[in-house]
């Protein structure tokens, strides 16, 4: 081996060593997906948002540092548009929220159906070697629907209120009790002044 | 004449006068006399409590890698023996999901309205609980331990969470070598999404030289198609899943189910054969989908 298979070897050896260790947490939550479809009705404008966390358990085996996150639409640019940017920097334990403004337009048929597709993709920091990033696709369907068939989102339940019923009889009566009150005063004063 | 009708009117006097008497007799003073005092008993049974509202969680968005406290449980419950008489340690919130581990979490009472009580629940949930429609059902006890039970359904989101060193290490690389094995990388799955509806899928692509960037370490190279590869394990990973320039592959055979245990894939790249390149770095970005 000469002199500068030597030196070649050395450099490249000391190249493609990268520091082991460092490990990148980026996640997505998405609450449309696959399975679960977005029902609008045509005209309909909504935002929807996607959390983006960068390791929310604070494992010690994460990178302590930000990270830099690139959000592109893939799909479904027609009826959906990113209002909250396309650049994000993530802080280290916390989470940012990506805002999708969704607008079906009015003209459109019942029963078509739509897919929106975009990417989070982390930005690598590092440079030299292989730099390993993450990539979410994140993918859901839109269902157009009558607007009458689209159940509005109800967040409380009543199975009955007992005790406000309670309350209202309790004061109908004391209504009526002052009511027959009065008269049976006015009627006692009128025969009063009769004699 | 005049004189008959008159103690016939007598007679009608003095029949009405005895029968007030008789009648008098029976209520004040006869053996069970109407009006006298008497003990009276009423037997007040307990009555079962009853949950009146339910508020369910909004979409839960869980959180990667750690646990979740779901705290927008809301309930209320009655109970028409007040509601003192409710126990407040019975109060629970369960959610279920066919296939899932139970989740059970307590709950902390308001102070009484009327008969009435709420409770607010917290219950954990972990990044690995399936996404979709969860059941949540609440449960509460008096004091005689009747219960009340109500429920309804709520949805956890997605989670796509990979866990991932952010470079790979290729060790001792010399001009000229051929299978190349890099070190284990490990992958965990810290969501709910997994294979195969969610693919693993990765992209590979040339290391440039950052001096010249006409020298590369390429994928394609001489009579090898196919220079990058990558497997599970390291005795095949030069002979594995062959990665294209560019390209999305999916790596088959990478497990990585949703779970506490389990849920982590180790992962290998070969380089078949470095070329005879000169003195610089030589960089890429790789990128690792879900």
């Amino acid at each position: 081996m000469d002199t500068r298979t030597i030196k070649l070897s050395f450099v490249i050896l000391a190249i493609l060593l990268v520091n082991i260790g460092f490990v990148l947490s980026l996640s997505v939550s998405s609450p449309y997906y696959k399975d679960k479809p977005l029902e609008m009705y045509p005209g309909q404008e909504r935002e929807i948002l996607f959390s983006v966390q960068n390791c929310p358990s604070l494992a010690e085996s994460c990178n302590a540092e930000d990270i830099k996150v690139v959000v592109n639409i893939e799909e479904g640019s027609e009826i959906a548009q990113i209002t909250s940017g396309e650049s994000y920097t993530i802080d280290y334990g916390s989470n940012e929220n990506i805002k999708l403004k969704m607008k079906i337009p009015s003209s459109i048929a019942i029963g078509t159906e739509y897919s929106v597709k975009f990417t989070v993709a982390s930005v690598p920091e590092g440079s030299g070697g292989v730099q390993l990033g993450l990539k979410y696709n994140v993918e859901f369907p839109i269902i157009i629907k009558n607007q009458s068939d689209i159940p509005i989102v109800q967040t409380s339940i009543n199975t009955g209120n007992e005790e406000g019923n309670n309350i209202g009889f309790i004061t109908i009566i004391i209504l009526l009790s002052v009511v027959i009150l009065i008269i049976a005063i006015t009627l006692y004063k009128f025969v009063q002044k009769g004699r | 004449m005049k004189k008959g009708k008159k103690s016939g009117k007598w007679i009608v006097i003095s029949i009405i006068i005895l029968a007030l008497i008789i009648a008098g007799y029976f209520v004040f003073f006869g053996p069970k006399p109407l009006l006298a005092p008497t003990d009276v008993k009423i037997s007040v049974g307990n009555a079962n409590p009853t949950i009146t509202n339910l508020v369910p969680p909004a979409p839960v968005g869980l959180n990667a890698g750690t646990f979740t406290d779901v705290t927008t449980i809301h309930f209320t419950a009655r109970d028409s023996n007040g509601a003192s008489d409710l126990n407040d340690a019975t109060a629970k919130a369960t959610f279920t999901k066919s296939g899932e581990t139970n989740r059970v979490g307590s709950c902390t009472a308001n102070p009484p309205v009327g008969k009435t009580k709420t409770y607010d629940c917290t219950v954990r949930m972990e990044y690995y609980d399936k996404y979709g429609t969860w059941n949540v059902a609440v449960y509460v006890e008096d004091s005689k331990a009747a219960s009340a039970t109500d429920s309804s359904t709520f949805d956890v989101n997605l989670l796509q969470a990979l866990d991932v060193a952010a470079t790979i290490d290729l060790g001792t690389v010399n001009p000229g070598a051929t299978d190349t094995i890099s070190s284990a990388i490990t992958i965990t799955n810290l969501g709910n999404a997994e294979p195969p509806t969610y693919p693993v899928i990765i992209t590979a692509n040339d290391l440039i030289g950052v001096t010249t960037p006409s020298e590369s370490i390429p994928i394609k190279i001489g009579g090898i198609t196919n220079n990058f590869l990558a497997s599970t394990n390291a005795g095949t990973a030069c002979s594995d899943i062959t990665l294209t320039d560019a390209t999305a592959v999916p790596l088959t055979g990478v497990a990585l189910p949703r779970g506490a245990t389990g849920n982590t894939q180790s992962l290998y790249f070969c380089i078949k054969s470095i070329p005879e390149i000169s003195v610089q770095d030589y960089s890429a970005t790789w990128t690792l989908e879900l």
